[in-house]
């Protein structure tokens, strides 16, 4: 018999021990798949509608998010949904798909803001049927920006020039390359002002609040946990058990198991997670994904 | 070409070897064992995941592995002289004394592997030493070798 073939042998012989103990010892040790339970799922990060991330930002796909919450509505075992929150928001997009599923979900949501739940995430948030926030985690800033790094300048003076050659007198609205027209600002005002009248008349419903009041707050200022209670934003000050705890209530649920929804490390990120310390994993994931970093768009509308 | 007189191994060989059999265990042959756990590893905080770390099946989890860690080394190197990575990289384990390696020679200067820490000051003994052999194959009498060819 061949060094390798023995090699082979004894490497299959491992595995299949290796795959029996696991089948036979570890099955239910991880996510829990039978009885009541609570789904978690986090929403970490920029939100954007596919996500991607380099070696120094990331951000969190909202289409996966909707995934994860169309998966927990569906499962009969899941009896409630808390939302864990710790974004700074992010796309328009991103964060409406998540919003247009949630108003789907016919389960108790319970949202819990951790640092930070503003714009875009505290959109997802309002659908929730309470908001947990500890008492300064960051909530609210609702508004929308639609701001963009302008260096026609910059150019000029390098004696660069912009050669516009367009069909349409809007094509280039919003390049880089060129100053806006006044024209040019008010149309794009119009439109992000209609995306705000959109988010706050949510919000609005999402918290059973008038429009009105909603607008008031809705200048862009982000609130601490602990005044957002009184403006309406939030509705308990606590913490991610508090907000599981309270959502087993509303499901009429005493003992059920929690079921964290996360993601799944990539090859990068299951090497150093399974072999070298926790800090060295997220240095792995970061490497491992600027391989397939998205392009991000030069102008970006963000709630 | 003839093959010469083995000589110790050279560092990179050894650790490029070393890389790919830990690759070729962890994503084959522990991957059924650690999947179920990987929730628990990526965590959203540092502290949910060092939480994880002491509940008991993450105990049981962490012993089956040094096990297997120890088998695939140990056995592989005492049945065939390598391991597969250490096939690749063209060198191989054996005995300073002109004999065939014990399990328990094998066993012993594979000790450090279950752990990265010790690992790592086993192969700063070896850089220090200047030497090739880390201190625990030095304990088992034992060293890696790579055959030289030459015309």
């Amino acid at each position: 018999m061949s060094k390798l073939f023995r090699l082979f042998l004894f490497c299959m012989l491992l595995w299949g021990v290796s795959y029996l103990i696991g089948l036979f010892f570890f099955t239910d040790a991880g996510v829990s798949s039978s009885g009541d339970q609570i789904a978690v799922i986090p929403v970490q990060g920029m939100i954007t509608l596919d996500g991607g991330s380099s070696l120094l930002s990331s951000s969190t796909s909202g289409r996966a998010i909707v995934e994860k919450i169309k998966q927990a509505n569906e499962d009969e075992s899941v009896k409630g949904i808390v939302l864990e929150i710790n974004s700074p928001g992010g796309t328009v997009m991103g964060s409406k798909v998540v919003v247009d599923e949630l108003k789907k979900v016919d389960k108790p949501v319970v949202a819990v803001i951790t640092e930070s739940g503003t714009s875009g995430a505290y959109w997802v948030a309002s659908q929730a049927d309470y908001i947990v926030a500890d008492q300064l985690s960051i909530v609210g800033s609702i508004g929308v920006l639609g701001s963009y790094l302008e260096y026609g300048g910059l150019l000029e003076d390098y004696n660069v020039s912009y050669q516009r050659l367009v069909t349409g007198k809007y094509k280039d609205i919003s390049t880089p390359y060129r100053e806006m027209t006044p024209e040019e600002e008010a149309l794009i005002m119009e439109r992000l002002q209609g995306i705000h009248e959109y988010f706050v008349a949510d919000v609005a419903a999402g918290r059973h609040m008038d429009v009105e009041e909603v607008s008031s707050l809705a200048d862009g200022l982000f609130y601490l946990g602990q005044d957002s209670v009184a403006l309406g934003l939030v509705d308990y000050i606590g913490d991610k058990d508090y907000a599981i705890d309270l959502t087993k209530e509303l499901a009429g649920v005493s003992d059920g198991s929690v079921s964290e929804y996360k993601d799944e490390p990539g090859f990068f990120g299951t090497f150093f997670q399974q072999y070298l310390s926790y800090s060295s994993y997220y240095i792995g994931v970061g490497i491992g994904k600027v391989l397939f970093t998205t392009e991000t768009p030069e102008f970006q509308i963000s709630v | 070409m003839v093959k010469g007189q083995p000589v110790l191994a050279t560092f990179w060989r050894r650790f490029f070897a070393y890389i790919f059999d830990s690759a070729f265990l962890s994503f084959l042959i522990l991957a059924p064992l650690v999947h179920p756990f990987e929730d628990g590893f990526s965590g959203s905080s540092l502290s949910e995941s060092f939480s994880a770390l002491f509940d008991s099946h993450y105990i049981l989890l962490t012993l089956i592995i040094a096990f297997f860690v120890l088998l695939y080394w140990s056995v592989l190197e005492c049945w065939l002289g390598q391991t597969l990575g250490k096939m690749i990289f063209g060198i191989s384990v054996e005995g300073t004394k002109k004999k065939p390696l014990s399990y328990l020679q094998t066993l012993i200067r594979n000790i450090p592997k279950i752990s990265f820490v010790l690992l790592f000051f086993d192969t700063l003994y070896m850089l220090l030493k200047k030497n090739n052999r880390r201190f625990f194959e030095v304990l088992s009498d034992s060293q890696v070798v790579a055959e030289v060819e030459h015309e």
